[in-house]
C-alpha cells in the first residue's frame, strides 16, 4: 500500500509514479510493487490491409500473417451473415506467432494470465491472438474474438438506431458461449466439461453462472447454452436476439421476448436437455474415481510419470508429475503405492525467473529411473530445458536453445542421453526437435508448418512417435500419430481418422496414447501389430497415460468434478479391439493465404494515434479545496507509446484563475525492455500538512521516468525530476524558491501470489533511494533532502487459503526540508488514526494471521442477488515509531478484522484493534472501516 | 408602448413560425393527396402491388433525384401512400415526404417505435409500435387524432390490408384482424407456432409463414385454418404471392407453393440465410441471402437462372422496379441489376448500413438507410433538389 506523503513534491512524485504504474505491469499492482511485463524481443512491426482488417506482423511472422489474413477474412464472412451486419471501419489484427512473444503485448496493461488464448480490447475494437502452432487453433481463436467483435458492433448499431443511453449488456456467460458457440463446432474438450457437470450433479444453471464468472467452466457452459437455443428454438432466434435489443434494458426480457420462455425456464429445458443427452453414456462408461484408484485429491495435477526409483528409505514406486496445488505450479511426488509418505515438493514454479512458467496444461514432463527428470520452463525471454535430479533434489542441468522461443513436453531417450521435444521457433511453427545431452546439440527432426507435439522415443530409441496435424483432417483440427525414423527420416501414419489422438507413451506393449475416438478422451493401445485396443470407457476423460514399469497398471490424468486428478488402474486383459478408418486421401495440406488482390502491404508499421481516455472531472477535498479538469491519454495501435495530458484548475477565486492552472504532458515508451517517459509539468496548489501548516506551492519543470525490468519479478527504476519551486507559508509568511533536482532509485521485487483480499505466498520488498539538491545559492545546503526506504514484506502459506504475513517497513528523511510522511490507520499502523503520525524516520512492523472465513457468499436481494467471494479474517500485531529528531518510544497495536472482497479493486476492511505504549493497553477498542488489499 | 407591442408581435409571429416550420410540422393528409392512389404495398400479395412493380419507367439507373436526412432511424417499412413516402422511426414518430422532390410535409407522433411501418388505408394510418407498448394503433391522417388501438404484444414487421380490415400476425402466434375504420376484432388466430414473419394475401386467402417451417392458409373472412404444409427450416419473411407462393427459409431453402391445396412444387437450397422476402418478376423469383449473393430461379420450377455476388451481406428483400432488382447491402451499397440476366447496371456507395428493403412506384425507388438518410433514385425527368 502506498503511504500518504504530503511532502512538496506530492503531486509531481504521484503523477511520475502514476505513470511509471502505466508503464509497470500488473494492474491490481501499485505503483510501489508489482510484477513486470517485460519487452525482451525486439519486435520489426509492419502491417497489412485487407478488405476489412488491418493486420499487424514482424518480419519473421510475415508467412503466417497471410494465413492470419486469410482466416480473417473467412471468419468475417461467415459472422457478416450470421450477424447481419458488416462493419465499417477496418479492424486491427495483431498476430503473434508464439503464445511467449505473445505475452508481451502492450495492446493491455496488465500481465496476461498463461490461459487468455487472445482477447478483443474494446477500447480500440484491437483484436490480438497467438499461433500456438496449430491452424486450427488460429482459426478458432480468430473468430471467437471477431464473434466479439461483431457483437459489440450489432449492439452499437441498436444503441445508436434506438438512441438509447442505457442499454442491456449481455452477461459474460453469453458473450463468451456466443463467441465459442460461432466460432467452432462442439467438441471432444466441451463435451467433457459439460458431461462431467452433468454426471456428477455440479451442473451450473443459467441463474448461478455468477459463480463461476470469467472461467472456462463458463466457457464452454454459455456454449452448451447457446447450442440448445439454437437447436430447440430455431436457427434464427440467436440473431433474432439483436433485433430485439431495443425492446428492453433487461437482457432477461430480451431472452423472453425472444424466446417466448424466460431464463429459469430455458435453464430447465437445457438442464434436462444435458442430461438425456449424458445420462445414458452411463450404460456403458464409468467415472474415474469408481473406475481406478486415485492417487491425488488436491489442485490441478496432470502429467504424471510412473518411476521405480529407489530413495533408501523403502520406497521404490513413484508418481512424479506436475499440478497445481496451492496456487503455484509445482512438480511434485508421491509414492504410487498407499503409504504414510505424503506428496513432496520438487521444485516449485512462478516464484523466481528460472522457472516462471511451467506450462502446466501445455508441457508434459518425463521421469527415468535413475531419478531424473526432464521438464521445460519458462526462464525470462525463452523455455528452457531443465534437468533434475532426484538424488541430489536440485537441478543440475540447463539447456537454452539460441532459435527456439516455447519448447514443450520433453522427453528422455531410454538410454537417457538424449532429449525429445517440440519447439516453436520466431515463425511460429512447431516442430520436433532433438536434443543431445553430452555435446549439448540440438537437431529438428521435422521442419514444415504442421502442428508437431508430444513426442516420444520408441524403446529401440531408434525412432520417434509424435502428435501431427499433418493428416487428412488436419486442417479441421485432426491430430493423429505418426513414427519417424530418426536415421532414414522415413514417415508413417499410425493412426488415422477426425479425431484428436494424443499424448503418445511408447512401450514393449506398444504405444499408448489418448484419444476422442471413441466420444470422450480415453486410452488406447496401438500393439506392435497395428491392432487397436481400447483401455478406459470414462464419462468425462482421460489422458496422458503412462505404462507403470512393471508394466501392469496405467497412470493417467482423470477429469471428474470439475478438475483433473492423478489416477492409477490396472491394465486389463480384455481390452476392447476397435476398428480404424484407412485413409482416403494424400494427407498432404498448405494452409490457405489471402489472395494477393485483396491485401497491401507496407513494410514500416504506420504507427496510429488515437485516444484511449478523455474526461473531464470535477473534485472537492475538505482539506486541499476544490480542483477540476480534464485529463486525456492516446496511444499507438501497439501500445507501446503513450501520451498523458491532465489540465486542472485549483482556483478558489476568479484572481488567481490564470495562475492556478495545473498541466501535465507526459510522453511514455514500452516499445523495448527499458521502458522510458519524459514529461513537463506545471502545478499549482494550496496544501496542508502538520508540519508545514497551510501553504502554497507552485512548481514547473521536467521529468525523466524510466523502469527496467531485470525479470518479470525483479526491476530498478529511475525518476529524475527538475523544476523550479515556489513555496509560501501562509502563515509566518515564509517564503523560498529554488531550482530543485530530485533522484529516486527504486529496486523492487514481488512474486506475491494474491487472494481475493490480498497476497497470500511469497515475497515483495522495494528499496528506494532518493535525494534531492538545489543549485539555487542563496541556499546553503546543496542537499535539499535525502530520504531511504525499505519496505520488506513476507507472506509464509500455512493452508490453501490461509497465511502469515509480515511487513519491515522503515523510513528516514533528512535534509534542509526532510520529506515527513503521514503514518497510521488501516493500512499501515492500525488502531492509530490515518494520520496520527507525521515524521520524518518511521521504523515498522506488521504481523498478521490471513485465514478463510466464507469463500462464496449470495444475499438475495429485491433487486437481485448480491454475492461476495472471498470473506476472510485476520488477527494482527502492528509494532513500530515515527520521530523527527529524537526517537520517543515504540508503541503497539494488536486486534482482528474482516475482510470483504467485492471484486476488482475494492476489499472492504473492518478492524477491532486496542493500543499500547508497552505500560498498558488502551481501555477502548477501536473500530475503523476502509478499504484496500491487505498489505 | 409602440416598442412593447412590437416585440410582443415578433414574439408571436417567432412562435407561430416555429409551430408551423418543419421541426415541429404535423402532417395531415389533404384532401388533394388523399386523391393520389397508394401506390405501396396496400397489402402483398396482389401482383399488382406485391412489392414488384411491373410497369414503370424506373430504367436501372441509379441517379439521385433527391435525398433528405430524417434525423431519425428507420424502425419498419416504408411505405408509399397518397403521393407521400411513409417513414417511421426508431424516435416514435411517423414523418411524411413528398415522393416527387422530398420535401418533408410533416410528422405524426405515435408515442412508440414502431414495427411494421405504416400501412395507409384512405384516410387511416395503421401501425404497431413494440413493446413494452405493444399496441395497434389507427390514427387519422386529416387530423392526427387516435382513432382506436387494440393491445397487441410484438408485432411482426409488416401489416396488410384485405377489403376492409387490417391483418397482422405477432411473435407470440397469433394472426389478428380488425376492421380498419373501428377497430372492431374480427377474429383472432392463434397458432402452435411463433411467427417472425408478416403475412402476406392472394387467391383470396391470408398466407402466415410459421418459425417452425410451416405455412398456414387462412380465410380472411373468419380466421379459419383452410390448410397448412410443413414446407422447410423456419420462415422469417413475407411469402410473395404470384403464379404460386413464393418463400424462403433461414437455412436458405426457396420453394413455391400450390396456393389452392399447399403443395410444395418445388425447391432449392441457395446457401445462406433468407431474411427478406422473395420478389417476382415476370417468370423469375428474385431471392436474397445473407451471403452477399441475389439469386433469380425460374418461377415455375425453381431452375436456377443467374446468381450475382455483391460479397457483402444482404438482409432486406429485393425490390423490383421494372425491369430491374434493386437491393440494398448492410455495406451500404445500392446496386440494380438487370432482371433478365443478373447483370450490374449500376452500383451506388451510399456508405450507410441499408437494412429496410427499397421501395418503388415503378418510377422511382425510394432507399432509406440505418443512418437516417432518404434517397430517391430514378429518372432525371423531374423537378427535384439534391444535396450529395
Amino acid at each position: 500500500m502506498l503511504l500518504r506523503m504530503t511532502a512538496k513534491l506530492l503531486l509531481t512524485i504521484l503523477l511520475a509514479l502514476t505513470l511509471l504504474w502505466m508503464a509497470a505491469s500488473e494492474s491490481h499492482a501499485q505503483i510501489y510493487f508489482g510484477k513486470n511485463k517485460v519487452q525482451y524481443t525486439r519486435f520489426d512491426w509492419q502491417d497489412m490491409t485487407t478488405d476489412h482488417f488491418r493486420v499487424y506482423f514482424y518480419t519473421e511472422e510475415a508467412e503466417l500473417a497471410q494465413t492470419a489474413a486469410r482466416l480473417a477474412e473467412d471468419s468475417y464472412r461467415v459472422l457478416a451473415a450470421r450477424f447481419r451486419n458488416e462493419i465499417k471501419n477496418k479492424v486491427p489484427l495483431i498476430i503473434y506467432s508464439s503464445p511467449s512473444y505473445f505475452s508481451q503485448t502492450n495492446v493491455i496493461p496488465g500481465i496476461l494470465p498463461e490461459s487468455v488464448g487472445g482477447f478483443t480490447e474494446f477500447l480500440k475494437g484491437r483484436v490480438v491472438v497467438p499461433f500456438n502452432g496449430s491452424y486450427a487453433d488460429f482459426a478458432h481463436v480468430i473468430r471467437h474474438e471477431m464473434v466479439h467483435v461483431f457483437m459489440l458492433s450489432r449492439l452499437d448499431a441498436a444503441t445508436e438506431r434506438y438512441s438509447r443511453i442505457k442499454f442491456a449488456f449481455p452477461p459474460l456467460w453469453f458473450t463468451e458461449g456466443l463467441a465459442e458457440y460461432w466460432s467452432k463446432d462442439w467438441d471432444t474438450e466441451a463435451d467433457m466439461i459439460v458431461g462431467d457437470m452433468i454426471v456428477n450433479g455440479r451442473l451450473f444453471t443459467i441463474p448461478n453462472l455468477q459463480a463461476i464468472r470469467g472461467t472456462f467452466f463458463m466457457y464452454k457452459l454459455g456454449e452448451s447454452i447457446l447450442h440448445f437455443i439454437d437447436s430447440t428454438y430455431g436457427p434464427d432466434k440467436i440473431s433474432r436476439l439483436f433485433d430485439n435489443w431495443h425492446k428492453s434494458k433487461r437482457f432477461e426480457e430480451i431472452v423472453e421476448i425472444t424466446l417466448g420462455d424466460d431464463l429459469k425456464t430455458i435453464s430447465d429445458k437445457w438442464e434436462y436437455f444435458l442430461k438425456k443427452k449424458y445420462y445414458p453414456q452411463f450404460d456403458k462408461a464409468g467415472l474415474p474415481e469408481m473406475e481406478s484408484e486415485k492417487l491425488t485429491n488436491d489442485g490441478y495435477s496432470i502429467n504424471a510419470v510412473p518411476i521405480r526409483w529407489d530413495d533408501g528409505h523403502g520406497e521404490k514406486d513413484w508418481i512424479i508429475f506436475k499440478a497445481n496445488r496451492m496456487g503455484y505450479s509445482g512438480i511434485y511426488m508421491k509414492p504410487a503405492v498407499k503409504s504414510k509418505r505424503g506428496i513432496k515438493t520438487l521444485l516449485k514454479g512462478e516464484r523466481s525467473s528460472d522457472f516462471e512458467s511451467l506450462h502446466l496444461t501445455r508441457s508434459d514432463i518425463d521421469a527415468s529411473s535413475d531419478g531424473l527428470i526432464v521438464f521445460a520452463s519458462k526462464s525470462k525471454e525463452k523455455d528452457v530445458v531443465y534437468l533434475y535430479d532426484l538424488n541430489k533434489r536440485s537441478v543440475t542441468r540447463r539447456v537454452e536453445f539460441e532459435n527456439l522461443i516455447m519448447i514443450s513436453s520433453p522427453r528422455l531417450s531410454p538410454s537417457g542421453d538424449r532429449v525429445v521435444f517440440s519447439g516453436v521457433g520466431k515463425d511460429g511453427y512447431k516442430d520436433i526437435y532433438v536434443l543431445n545431452f553430452e555435446t549439448g546439440d540440438y537437431r529438428s527432426i521435422t521442419d514444415d508448418h504442421y502442428y508437431d507435439a508430444a513426442p516420444d522415443f520408441s524403446c529401440d530409441g531408434r525412432s520417434i512417435v509424435f502428435v501431427s496435424d499433418r493428416c487428412e483432417f488436419g486442417p479441421q483440427g485432426a491430430t493423429n500419430l505418426y513414427r519417424i525414423d530418426l536415421a532414414t527420416g522415413a514417415l508413417t501414419q499410425l493412426t488415422f481418422g477426425l479425431f484428436n489422438d494424443r499424448s503418445p507413451d511408447c512401450t514393449p506393449a506398444g504405444v499408448f496414447f489418448s484419444s476422442d475416438r471413441a466420444g470422450f478422451y480415453n486410452l488406447f493401445l496401438l500393439d506392435h501389430d497395428d491392432n487397436l485396443k481400447q483401455y478406459s470407457n470414462l464419462v468425462a476423460g482421460a489422458i496422458n497415460p503412462r505404462l507403470s514399469p512393471d508394466g501392469t497398471k496405467l497412470v493417467y490424468a482423470g477429469y471428474q468434478n470439475l478438475q483433473f486428478q492423478i489416477y492409477q488402474m490396472d491394465l486389463a486383459d480384455d481390452a476392447q479391439t476397435v476398428n480404424q478408418p484407412k485413409p482416403t486421401a494424400p494427407a498432404v495440406w498448405v494452409p490457405e493465404k489471402i489472395e494477393r488482390e485483396y491485401s497491401s502491404s507496407s513494410i514500416k508499421y504506420d504507427s496510429d494515434y488515437s485516444f484511449d481516455i478523455a474526461q473531464s472531472a470535477v473534485g472537492y477535498d475538505p482539506v486541499y479545496g476544490s480542483i477540476g479538469g480534464i485529463q486525456a491519454a492516446i496511444s499507438d495501435i501497439l501500445g507501446n507509446r503513450a501520451v498523458h495530458f491532465l489540465l486542472t484548475n485549483t482556483a478558489e477565486t476568479k484572481d488567481e484563475l490564470l495562475e492556478s492552472f495545473n498541466f501535465g504532458l507526459t510522453y511514455i515508451n514500452r516499445e523495448k525492455r527499458l521502458n522510458w517517459g519524459v514529461g513537463a509539468f506545471h502545478l499549482y496548489d494550496e496544501y496542508f500538512n502538520d508540519y508545514d501548516q497551510y501553504y502554497t506551492e507552485r512548481q514547473a519543470g521536467a521529468m525523466l521516468l524510466i523502469s527496467y525490468p531485470i525479470s518479470k519479478f525483479h526491476r530498478v527504476a529511475l525518476t529524475t525530476v527538475s523544476r523550479y519551486s515556489d513555496k509560501r507559508r501562509n502563515y509566518g509568511f515564509t517564503r523560498r524558491e529554488a531550482f530543485l533536482t530530485t533522484h529516486y532509485l527504486s529496486l523492487v521485487f514481488d512474486n506475491s501470489l494474491w487472494d481475493f483480499t490480498g497476497p497470500l505466498e511469497g515475497r515483495r520488498y522495494n528499496f528506494t533511494v532518493g535525494v534531492t539538491t538545489s543549485i539555487d545559492n542563496d541556499l546553503d545546503v546543496r542537499n535539499f533532502n535525502r530520504l531511504a526506504i525499505a519496505d520488506i514484506r513476507h507472506y509464509f502459506r500455512i493452508a490453501k487459503y490461509s497465511a502469515f504475513a509480515n511487513r519491515m517497513f522503515a523510513y528516514t528523511s533528512a535534509g534542509l526540508e526532510p520529506q515527513r510522511i503521514y503514518f497510521g490507520g488501516s493500512w499501515s499502523f492500525r488502531g492509530f488514526d490515518r494520520r496520527h503520525f507525521f515524521n520524518r524516520n518511521v521504523l515498522f512492523a506488521s504481523n498478521e494471521l490471513r485465514f478463510p472465513l466464507i469463500d462464496n457468499l449470495v444475499i438475495g436481494f429485491p433487486i437481485g442477488p448480491l454475492g461476495f467471494r472471498g470473506i476472510r479474517g485476520a488477527l494482527f500485531y502492528d509494532t513500530g515509531s515515527a520521530w523527527d529528531d529524537d526517537f520517543d518510544q515504540f508503541y503497539g497495536s494488536f486486534g482482528a478484522g474482516i475482510r470483504l472482497a467485492l471484486g476488482g479493486v475494492v476489499v472492504l476492511r473492518f478492524d477491532f484493534s486496542r493500543t499500547t505504549d508497552y505500560v498498558k493497553i488502551s481501555d477502548n477498542t477501536d473500530f475503523d472501516f476502509f478499504f484496500g488489499w491487505n498489505f | 408602448m409602440i416598442r412593447k407591442s412590437l416585440s410582443l408581435a415578433l414574439a408571436i409571429l417567432f412562435l407561430v413560425l416555429l409551430v408551423t416550420g418543419g421541426c415541429t410540422r404535423r402532417y395531415r393528409l389533404s384532401d388533394e393527396a388523399r386523391a393520389i392512389p397508394s401506390t405501396w404495398p396496400q397489402h402483398r400479395g396482389e401482383p399488382a402491388s406485391l412489392g414488384a412493380a411491373q410497369e414503370g419507367n424506373f430504367n436501372g439507373k441509379l441517379s439521385i433525384l433527391w435525398e433528405e436526412s430524417s434525423n431519425d432511424k428507420p424502425a419498419g417499412p416504408l411505405s408509399l401512400a397518397h403521393g407521400t413516402l411513409v417513414y417511421a422511426g426508431t424516435k416514435r414518430k411517423v414523418k411524411f415526404y413528398n415522393a416527387a422532390d422530398g420535401s418533408y410535409q410533416g410528422k405524426i407522433k405515435v408515442k412508440g417505435v414502431s414495427q411494421t411501418g405504416m400501412a395507409v388505408n384512405d384516410t387511416l394510418g395503421l401501425v404497431a409500435l413494440a413493446p413494452p407498448k405493444s399496441r395497434v394503433m389507427c390514427l387519422n391522417l386529416k387530423n392526427g387524432s387516435e382513432v382506436w388501438r387494440y393491445p397487441l404484444r410484438d408485432a411482426t414487421a409488416g401489416s396488410i390490408i384485405v377489403k376492409d380490415r387490417l391483418i397482422m400476425s405477432s411473435v407470440d402466434g397469433r394472426v389478428s384482424a380488425w376492421v380498419i375504420t373501428t377497430g372492431e376484432l374480427l377474429w383472432d388466430l392463434v397458432s402452435e407456432s411463433s411467427l417472425s414473419a408478416p403475412p402476406s394475401y392472394g387467391y383470396e386467402k391470408i398466407f402466415q409463414p410459421t418459425d417452425r417451417g410451416g405455412l398456414l392458409a387462412i380465410s380472411p373472412d373468419d380466421g379459419s385454418v383452410l390448410y397448412e404444409v410443413d414446407v422447410a427450416g423456419p420462415i422469417v419473411s413475407a411469402i410473395a404471392v404470384s403464379k404460386f407462393l413464393y418463400g424462403a427459409d433461414v437455412y436458405g431453402n426457396a420453394f413455391a407453393i400450390d396456393p389452392k391445396d399447399g403443395h410444395v412444387i418445388w425447391k432449392r437450397s441457395l446457401n445462406g440465410q433468407v431474411w427478406g422476402a422473395p420478389a417476382v418478376a415476370d417468370d423469375r423469383v428474385i431471392v436474397c441471402h445473407t451471403g452477399g449473393k441475389v439469386a433469380a430461379l425460374d418461377a415455375s420450377v425453381g431452375t436456377p437462372l443467374w446468381e450475382f455476388e455483391a460479397r457483402e451481406v444482404i438482409t432486406s428483400a429485393p425490390t423490383i422496379a421494372g425491369r430491374y432488382v434493386v437491393v440494398g447491402t448492410m455495406a451500404g451499397k445500392v446496386i440494380s441489376l438487370d432482371a433478365a440476366d443478373g447483370q450490374v447496371v449500376e452500383t451506388r456507395d451510399l456508405n450507410e448500413p441499408i437494412a429496410i428493403a427499397p421501395v418503388t412506384d415503378g418510377d422511382r425507388v425510394y432507399v432509406a438507410t440505418q443512418k437516417g438518410s432518404i434517397i430517391c433514385f430514378g429518372e432525371n425527368n423531374a423537378p427535384f433538389k439534391t444535396r450529395r
